[in-house]
């Protein structure tokens, strides 16, 4: 249902606004918690997707200023100095008037004159805005925005509409994508690499020219935030444990999609598969002490063709929200900065994205596959160095002019390499990959297959971030201790060391994960015991 | 008294009144007022060398000595107007109106330069006599004079809001970056083109109105005056920008940066890389999208108009003085403040009161890291709170725990040369041990909390990447020094990963870093030596995929034994399979993932950031010094542990312990007691130290075949036992080819080795072979033929 009140917030947000500050004025609470809980008020229940999406689909430049937009974004640089607005002047969305002639024209034009007017009587007019660029998520799937931004005519010159000026603080600078200064006038707390789901109006401002008195004279889109929602990891919202569909235990469900991802994207590899799955979903559990996600690499991939690397990372967008690929080659790695910097070299102090910053819970999806012989350069030592540290300890330095600091990162890695072993990269895990040498047929996924695979992964990896979702009983801890002196007498030491055991039972959780279950049972536990040990089997025969 | 007029529009600040305070304070004032101050506030001072000192009016003095020099700015110490009574209102009005009562107090101070200077006149001072002191007079006059007040406390850059707007504020910050020089018009000069009338507009609010007419009544011609930019008066701008310092910067955000303006003498004072405190306006101004419009968005530019700029304290390395030239000090400009309170400052920050940093975190900090040095368990509280998921290894870690804190730098001040050798404080320690022992994490651990500390591994870094690497800009194409990881650390910890894969160059470097503590660099024309006083934590696997404990150390792990006896402890982290240790270690791990408290620690764990500020604190403020007993206690240590060489029975003397073991204990000695924050180092702290290196060296330097322990196998790479060895095989090769028949066909390699091990019950080692014939052949005793599998070799006559 549509009622006036929601029409006029879509329509016109910014009449909107100036109506709730003539009434709100003599009252304690502050604006933006007005604003904020009318707009929250109107969309909070399923409406949320009336309002139209700000994305590649549907770049800025489709839309006038002055509308209201949903924009999914992930903030890439916090280091703006919050601005000055007077708040007398409409919530500092005067600036519409210029460019939006469908407002009301009542409002006055002010001058310089009446500014520093202003300024020396309304002193306590003055207030401070959150400013920060923000980026449309980089690697989203496309089945992402289809779920959750509802149906928004495409305009036709979207498709066509080219990579913005401030491309250098995408992550992937050469990929369509969608980049905004947003204004926050709460009091949230916005962080870089975390993503929001935004709703404010749109408007185009001047860039704020730091070391000269002129301002730019090319706009920038500019998003003033009226309220936002905090997105789960996942995107898509994930029930635990979910209810398997068609009558299957919650084993099967979890059996078929190894089976599916096997035969399509792992020439039938099942124990690939397994591996896959289980570090796709592992996220940082704590920081301490450290648990990180494992990280995966699947040797011996396919070095003839170069499609199979491809076909996995289409396999793993299908399944997983934010997937991003990086193809690496000599020419990649010399060229393309990993890390953010702020560099002094160029004219604006801008803090350029790099490679790997990256929203949280992104699969990273990295093919070896291109790289030849040839020289690493400067750049591409770094950019190895840069990669090592976030596989082994989930930071990312980014480099300012004088000193660089470290971001927390929570990123899965699946390196695809066809040696015995990656040149670049250690991982936790080596798995060699062994294809079946007859594929099985493969019936292509419905759309409720795979909604339903999307969600039951969702699930698992919405459990993955916390540390104790799922109990042990002291049964099994007994049991597992028991088992790990019993090995290693047998084996007399050489095989089974501590970091094994870590490794064994973070798999055990992710494999409970995947299975959906309550707490790790024994035979979850023996599942991995036997995936290990064929594992070793395998890398053993190379 | 018309004092209608002279009161600043919409205050309620007297210009007069202001004025006269001020002239007052620049008579009157003395040191001693600032010192009552001072001690209200608790700051305590060092005694004054003579009661008259404190009664000095001190800035006559300063304004003498401007007359002097012929300077015209003042530094103003705006915590000298609260000490004194009069000026307590000048204060704060100063701080809430900047603009109007710094030029108050210009004129004041000209007023008082004058009045000065006509007193010392009368009075026939020096230089001031007659027609000079007439002319000294009249140049004043002509002068601009600037009070440029400081010493307000700074806030933090992110807490500037619009409520500061127009009032004068302090904050710090590093410099990273500044633009030329920017002419700013301060007068126009136009001049009629038709009758050449000129008229001179001031700037008004950043504009300058250009006359659409001339004004001469006669020849009113419209549009026809014309700047003429050689006649205008112009002042020297430059916008610099400066970025919030790491220590300030909320968790997990990115730096803030704020632009400010600098004129005239403080333009190119500082330099990107600066650490400097500012004093300015700051200023909020509306953007104009478009030059040509007055039409203005309700989008504010923020930035601070700067009236001073203070270098940071030296200590902390304030500015980079290779980039400076002529030696110039940055901040050095006018008179006053700086030096002159440098002494007071220093003994403001000495107790304790943190009221030059105004940080209140930082304070607070402070004070729990002060609580926690009083435990007494405080040593077993941190060795547990350092890596805590790292299961048992107490040992390794009081030993890092130890590194981190680092003994005291010792500098021989008298030394020949003036200034002798300094000794390294530095404490390195080593990690060899099994794949999968927690290494790696131990070192990710320490890189975490160590102040300065870097994570390197040596696989993947090269010589220069340790170091410093010259890169050419791509912009400027002028040529970069850009430091490596050894140099980056320095001061903090360099933690080296994989160390027993780093190549041959790389490890040479760490010859040097580990006991000259410097890099040198000699490349594309750039020679320089750079400081790395910096503490190495190294991790090594054993050469074979695991330890052999049956081979002595130097043979497990391959590294040059000059390079191991720089680390002063070497750990052996064994994998060893122990039932009992097994289920205790599955347990803890079982734990660790699974349930909630992690076993090690547990309850009495301290959180990372006050470990690292615990460590910094001690770092910096404690300097421990060795007490008659504790040296006593190390002399005994030594000889106790040199003693274990001998040995009654034979002859020979194992080598237990050598001057570095000695130079070992006495750092390990110094950072223990400074974990304990105490200022001496008592026996206590030598006995643990002793404990520490035994057991190291327990591990380390033990014989595997004789299960003694001799130091030699670390500092030569040669066991005492294994020389004996070498004596004895080297005599039954000598006789086996003795045997063969003299100079003639020799012996085959293989075969040799054949028949030697058919001689002994142990079996001949084929590289300990290999050494003794290269001995040989070097003393020119034997003669090796051939190569590879067909290698001979042949007696060489001794005759």
């Amino acid at each position: 249902m549509v009622t006036a009140a929601l029409s006029d917030a879509l329509s016109h947000p910014i009449q909107v606004v100036r109506g709730l500050q003539s009434v709100h004025v003599s009252s304690s609470t502050p604006l933006s918690t007005v604003v904020k809980k009318h707009f929250e008020e109107q969309f909070g229940n399923g409406n949320l997707q009336k309002v139209p999406p700000l994305d590649v689909n549907h770049p800025p430049s489709t839309y006038t200023s002055g509308s209201l937009v949903r924009f999914r974004a992930m903030v890439q640089d916090t280091s703006a100095s919050p601005e000055i607005y007077i708040s007398n002047l409409g919530y500092g969305l005067d600036s519409v008037l210029h460019t939006n002639s469908s407002a009301e024209g009542a409002f006055n034009m002010h001058t310089l004159q009446d500014a520093l007017d202003a300024g020396t009587t309304g002193r306590d007019k003055w207030k401070e805005r959150i400013v920060f660029w923000a980026v449309s998520v980089p690697g989203e799937s496309e089945w992402v925005g289809k779920s959750l931004d509802g149906n928004h005519p495409t305009s036709i010159e979207a498709s066509t509409s080219s990579a913005s000026s401030m491309a250098h603080k995408f992550p992937f600078p050469n990929t369509p994508h969608v980049g905004v200064l947003v204004k926050s006038y709460g009091t949230t707390e916005f962080k870089p690499s975390t993503v929001h789901d935004l709703v404010g109006i749109l408007t185009f401002d001047p860039r704020l020219n730091l070391l000269g008195d002129d301002e730019d004279e090319d706009l920038v889109p500019s998003l003033h935030v009226l309220f936002q929602t905090p997105l789960p990891t996942t995107v898509v919202k994930a029930a635990y444990p979910m209810p398997p569909a068609r009558s299957r235990t919650r084993l099967e469900v979890k059996d078929e999609i190894v089976k599916w991802l096997a035969a399509s994207a792992l020439r039938g590899d099942l124990l690939a598969a397994e591996y896959v799955l289980m570090c796709c979903i592992a996220r940082v559990q704590s920081r301490s002490p450290f648990l990180p996600p494992p990280s995966l690499q699947l040797s011996r991939f396919s070095s003839s063709s170069d499609s199979s690397a491809l076909t996995l990372q289409q396999c793993l967008e299908t399944l997983f929200p934010i997937v991003a690929n990086l193809p690496l080659s000599i020419n990649y790695l010399n060229q393309t900065p990993f890390a953010p910097s702020s560099s002094l070299r160029d004219h604006s102090e801008d803090l350029r994205s790099g490679t790997l910053q990256l929203a949280p819970g992104t699969v990273v999806v990295v093919d070896e596959h291109g790289v030849v012989e040839g020289k690493l350069g400067d750049q591409g030592v770094r950019n190895i160095a840069t990669m090592q540290s976030v596989i082994t300890a989930q930071t990312l330095a980014y480099a300012f002019p004088f000193s660089s600091y470290e971001f927390p990162t929570d990123l899965s890695f699946v390196i695809t390499t066809s040696g015995s072993k990656s040149p670049f990269f250690n991982t936790d895990i080596n798995v060699p990959l062994q294809p079946v040498a007859a594929l099985p047929s493969l019936s292509s996924l419905s759309e409720d297959q795979l909604l339903e695979y999307r969600l039951w992964l969702a699930g698992a990896k919405s459990q993955a971030a916390s540390k104790n979702a799922v109990p042990i009983t002291r049964e099994m801890a007994e049991y597992i201790q028991s088992e790990f002196v019993r090995e290693r007498k047998e084996a007399g030491g050489q095989s089974l060391t501590s970091d094994d055991l870590s490794l064994r039972m973070t798999l055990a959780k992710l494999e409970t994960y995947l299975r959906h279950d309550a707490e790790i049972t024994k035979e979850a536990w023996e599942h991995v015991v036997s995936l290990e040990k064929e594992r070793k089997s395998r890398l053993s025969l190379q | 008294m018309d004092d209608v007029t002279s009161v600043v529009w919409g205050t309620n600040v007297s210009i007069m009144e202001a004025m006269r305070t001020f002239s007052e304070f620049l008579r009157e004032f003395k040191p001693k007022y600032r010192r009552a101050h001072d001690a209200a506030k608790g700051i305590a001072h060092p005694p004054m060398l003579r009661m008259e000192d404190g009664e000095v009016p001190v800035y006559q003095t300063y304004l003498r000595k401007m007359r002097l020099t012929g300077q015209t700015n003042l530094n103003l110490d705006a915590e000298n107007l609260l000490a004194w009574p009069a000026t307590r209102k000048l204060h704060s009005q100063l701080l809430k109106y900047p603009q109007e009562i710094i030029p108050v107090m210009d004129t004041a101070l000209k007023d008082a330069m004058i009045f000065l200077a006509a007193d010392d006149k009368e009075t026939g001072a020096l230089g001031m006599e007659g027609d000079l002191g007439e002319e000294e007079i009249r140049e004043i006059e002509g002068k601009v004079y600037k009070v440029r007040p400081f010493g307000i406390s700074a806030v933090n850059m992110r807490d500037l809001n619009p409520s500061d707007t127009d009032k004068l504020v302090s904050i710090k910050g590093l410099v990273i970056r500044a633009t030329p020089i920017i002419p700013d018009m301060k007068q126009a000069f136009f001049r009629c083109l038709t009758c050449s009338h000129t008229v001179q507009v001031e700037i008004d609010r950043g504009r300058i109105e250009e006359p659409a007419r001339c004004p001469r009544d006669v020849c009113q011609s419209l549009g026809t005056m014309s700047l003429i930019h050689n006649r205008s008066e112009f002042a020297d701008r430059q916008i610099i920008r400066l970025q919030e310092t790491p220590d300030k910067v909320p968790d997990g955000q990115t730096p803030h940066t704020v632009s400010l303006c600098v004129y005239d003498e403080l333009v190119d004072l500082a330099k990107p890389g600066d650490r400097l405190t500012v004093t300015g306006i700051f200023r909020s101004i509306p953007v104009r999208v478009n030059p040509r419009q007055r039409v203005i968005k309700s989008l504010f530019k923020t930035y601070l108009d700067i009236v001073h700029v203070k270098r940071a304290n030296s200590q902390r390395l304030g500015f980079d003085s290779s980039t400076r030239s002529e030696g110039k000090v940055p901040g050095a400009i006018g008179v006053g403040g700086e030096e002159a309170d440098e002494a007071e400052h220093a003994a403001g920050a000495a107790a304790g009161t943190g009221g030059a940093d105004g940080l209140s975190r930082t304070a607070e900090m402070e004070q729990r890291v002060l609580e926690l040095a009083q435990k007494p368990d405080i040593y077993d509280i941190l060795s547990r709170s350092l890596a805590p998921s790292i299961w048992e290894m107490d040992d390794v870690k009081k030993g890092i725990l130890l590194q981190l804190f680092g003994g005291t730098n010792k500098s021989i001040a008298r030394g020949g040369g003036g200034g002798g050798p300094r000794y390294r404080g530095d404490i390195n320690v080593l990690l060899v041990g099994d794949p999968g022992t927690s290494k790696s994490q131990i070192l990710h651990y320490v890189h975490k909390i160590a102040p300065r500390g870097v994570y390197t591994s040596g696989k993947g870094s090269s010589a220069v990447g340790l170091t410093a690497y010259i890169t050419r800009d791509p912009d400027s194409k002028q040529l970069v020094l850009e430091s490596g990881a050894l140099v980056l650390s320095d001061g903090g910890v360099c933690c080296i990963d994989e160390f027993d894969k780093m190549s041959d160059s790389t490890r040479s470097v760490l010859h040097e870093v580990m006991e000259q503590q410097t890099v040198s660099i000699a490349k594309a024309g750039i020679i320089t030596t750079l400081n790395a006083r910096t503490s190495i934590l190294a991790a090594a696997n054993p050469v074979g995929s695991r330890y052999n404990v049956n081979w002595p150390i130097t043979k497990n792990i391959d590294l040059p034994p000059t390079l191991l006896s720089r680390f002063d402890l070497l750990y052996l982290v064994l994998d060893k399979v122990d039932e009992v240790a097994d289920r205790r270690l599955a347990k803890h791990l079982v734990g660790l993932y699974l349930e909630d408290a992690p076993e090690t620690g547990g309850v009495d764990i301290i959180p990372v950031e006050l470990l690292t500020a615990y460590i910094s604190y001690a770092r910096s403020k404690v300097h421990p010094q060795i007490t008659a007993g504790a040296s006593e206690a190390l002399v005994r240590a030594y000889v106790d542990l040199r003693k274990l060489g001998e040995d009654p029975r034979s002859g020979e003397r194992r080598i237990t312990a050598t001057t570095r073991q000695l130079e070992s204990m006495i750092r390990l000695s110094e950072a223990h007691a400074r974990m304990r924050f105490s200022e001496l180092v008592e026996v206590s702290d030598v006995e643990e130290a002793n404990r520490l290196m035994q057991e190291a060296i327990r591990t380390s330097a033990t014989d595997p075949r004789t299960g003694l322990i001799d130091m030699e196998l670390i500092n030569t790479g040669v066991g005492q036992q294994q020389r004996r060895m070498q004596g004895d095989l080297r005599r039954a090769v000598l006789q086996l080819l003795d045997a063969q028949g003299g100079g003639g066909r020799g012996v085959r390699w293989t075969e040799a080795i054949r028949m030697l091990g058919q001689q002994s019950s142990v079996q001949v080692d084929a590289t300990e072979f290999a050494d003794v014939i290269r001995t040989l052949e070097t003393e020119g005793q034997v003669k090796v033929v051939g190569d590879r599998e067909r290698r001979t070799i042949r007696r060489i006559a001794a005759e």
